[in-house]
């Protein structure tokens, strides 16, 4: 599977979790915003806290 | 005084003249309504001109006034909430269809003690929908065109207020800020804007984004100006358990104390060396710091390395924002704009445990800023990435506006964050710094941003109604 394909299949596996059902364009809108976003949230997964910072009140 | 005359005072001089007896609120009032008659056409400010009762509350104003009773600076002054901010028995939209009905059973907290201060309200302004659509030009609910090239945006989502006080269709506005929704249309638009401390104004009665980063703030076209909105609608409000801890200051007992012997930290790694960060307004920002330095601030380079990961951290706002609209988004998604629709699926997609990764480094965050805190009485920064826009050259398919970073990272954080004009481009586009405090210390950020202000002359500049064209 080439990356581009994994990366869609991974988009429509989380929308289909999500429990979300779009019609073609928005679906389209949405894995562009989703894409264009996964850098910040792999950013997020990669940064691990110390086991003492607690979420903020 | 003539009403081009009065429209184009900031709201300190409207208010002065109402009392001096130079203009009768009703006048002033007349005044703008006539403008808003005139120039709203084109520049979309409002999206409800609420002229008769305007008038009403005006002829109050007067009647008070003659029998020696002015209740301070905002008395009989003519100013316009967002129109997300409740006024009762008035429309409010929030700039949505979904709400195109809506009708307001009370006021906003905001809104109360505005009456309370003797404002005349005039109006509910534009806004982009729900505070998270985008800038369009059309439809039931346009989101304003920029005062000094009605061909570029506003910026958001406080657009209609921005536009409305750079253009002189108000003496002051309300708006909200949840990623910048104040301070980047003010800084577009050469007007001041300050997003309080987390929990000084309330809540109460404004549609909500994002419950812990919204914020309810002035703009205006001074400092002092928006020290008195400020003063005017802080304070404690049962309605609104944010604000149990407000400590409420006199904003304008030292707004003219000047900055000799502060130390200001300058955000010179994330902000000033950005790639993104427009070369003129970077010239113009550090042209601002080095005045803040003659006049006797030291200025010493700061950082917090957990900066970097403000734009992760933001999945804050996603999850809340789809949790707010999740239920109205599955049942009549067609009544949104497809701007916020597709957005706000964004964040059916973030998982529970990234939110919660991102509250630990949101935490992480705090301590970090609030430890400079302890070393600098303030932070300083250039106050926006770019000037404004051309409408046909905004992206659609961004879910983070490009920028962001200027301004979001102070909602994560709740501090005061003020912007006020420190100049323009090459083309006449206003910009702007920035200046971050301590919490519940807005009244040190609003004095820093005076003493720049009282150096430097482009707070007066008023953009050409000449310019209010199209095509």
């Amino acid at each position: 599977m080439s990356a581009d394909a994994y990366l869609r299949a991974q988009f429509d596996a989380e929308v289909t979790t999500a429990g979300l059902r779009l019609p073609e364009r928005e679906h389209e809108l949405l894995f562009a915003m989703w894409a264009e976003h996964l850098p910040q949230r792999e950013a997020l997964r990669a940064a691990v806290p110390a086991p003492a910072e607690e979420p903020d009140a | 005084m003539s009403g081009e005359a009065i429209c184009d005072l900031d709201l300190r001089g409207v208010g002065d003249a109402v009392h001096a007896g130079k203009v009768s609120s009703v006048e002033a009032t007349e005044a703008y309504l006539r403008r808003i008659e005139r120039h709203d056409g084109v520049l979309r400010a409002y999206i409800t001109v609420m002229a008769d009762r305007a008038l009403e509350a005006a002829k109050r104003a007067d009647a008070e006034l003659l029998q020696g009773r002015r209740r301070g600076p905002l008395h009989g002054v003519p100013i316009a909430l967002k129109d997300l901010i409740a006024v009762a028995g008035v429309r409010m939209t929030a700039g949505s269809r979904v709400l195109a009905d809506h009708v307001a059973e009370s006021d906003a907290d905001a809104t109360e003690r505005l009456h309370a201060a003797g404002a005349v309200v005039l109006g509910k302004l534009a806004m982009h929908e729900f505070a998270f659509g985008r800038p369009v030009t059309d439809g039931p609910f346009p989101t304003g065109r920029n005062p000094w090239d009605v061909t570029r945006e506003p910026a958001g989502s406080s657009s209609g207020s921005a536009v409305a006080v750079a253009a002189g269709l108000c003496a002051g506005a309300l708006g909200s800020d949840t990623g910048g929704s104040i301070r980047g249309p003010a800084a577009r638009c050469g007007i001041v804007g300050l997003k309080p401390t987390y929990g000084l104004v309330s809540r109460r009665g404004v549609v909500a984004l994002s419950w812990s980063l919204d914020h309810v703030g002035p703009m205006t076209r001074g400092v002092h100006d928006a020290a008195i909105l400020l003063q005017a609608i802080a304070g404690r409000d049962p309605g609104d358990p944010s604000t149990r801890d407000a400590r409420v200051a006199d904003y304008t007992a030292e707004l003219e104390a000047g900055v000799r012997g502060m130390k200001l930290g300058l955000l010179r790694r994330f902000y000033v060396d950005f790639p993104g960060l427009h070369a003129d307004v970077k010239t113009a920002a550090l042209a601002a710091f080095d005045e803040l330095g003659r006049q006797g601030a030291a200025i010493a380079d700061a950082d917090a390395p957990t900066l970097d990961l403000a734009g992760a951290i933001w999945v804050t706002f996603l999850s809340e924002v789809y949790e707010f609209h999740r239920e109205t988004l599955r049942d009549r998604p067609q009544e949104y704009g497809e701007g916020l629709r597709t957005r706000a699926w964004m964040g059916a997609l973030v998982t529970a445990s990234d939110f919660l990764r991102a509250q630990r480094l949101r935490a992480r965050l705090r301590r970090e800023v609030l430890g400079l805190l302890d070393r600098f009485e303030a932070l300083v920064f250039p106050g926006q990435a770019v000037p404004a826009q051309r409408f046909e050259d905004l992206s659609l398919k961004s879910v983070i506006v490009p920028g962001s970073r200027y301004t979001n990272v102070w909602n994560l954080l709740g501090l005061p964050a003020v912007v006020v004009p420190c100049g323009f481009t090459r083309e006449g586009l206003p910009v702007s710094i920035q200046i971050v405090g301590r919490p519940f210390d807005d009244a040190t950020v609003l004095r820093i941003a005076r003493a720049y202000e009282r150096a430097t002359d482009w707070h007066a500049r008023r953009p050409d109604p000449e310019g209010w064209k199209l095509g």
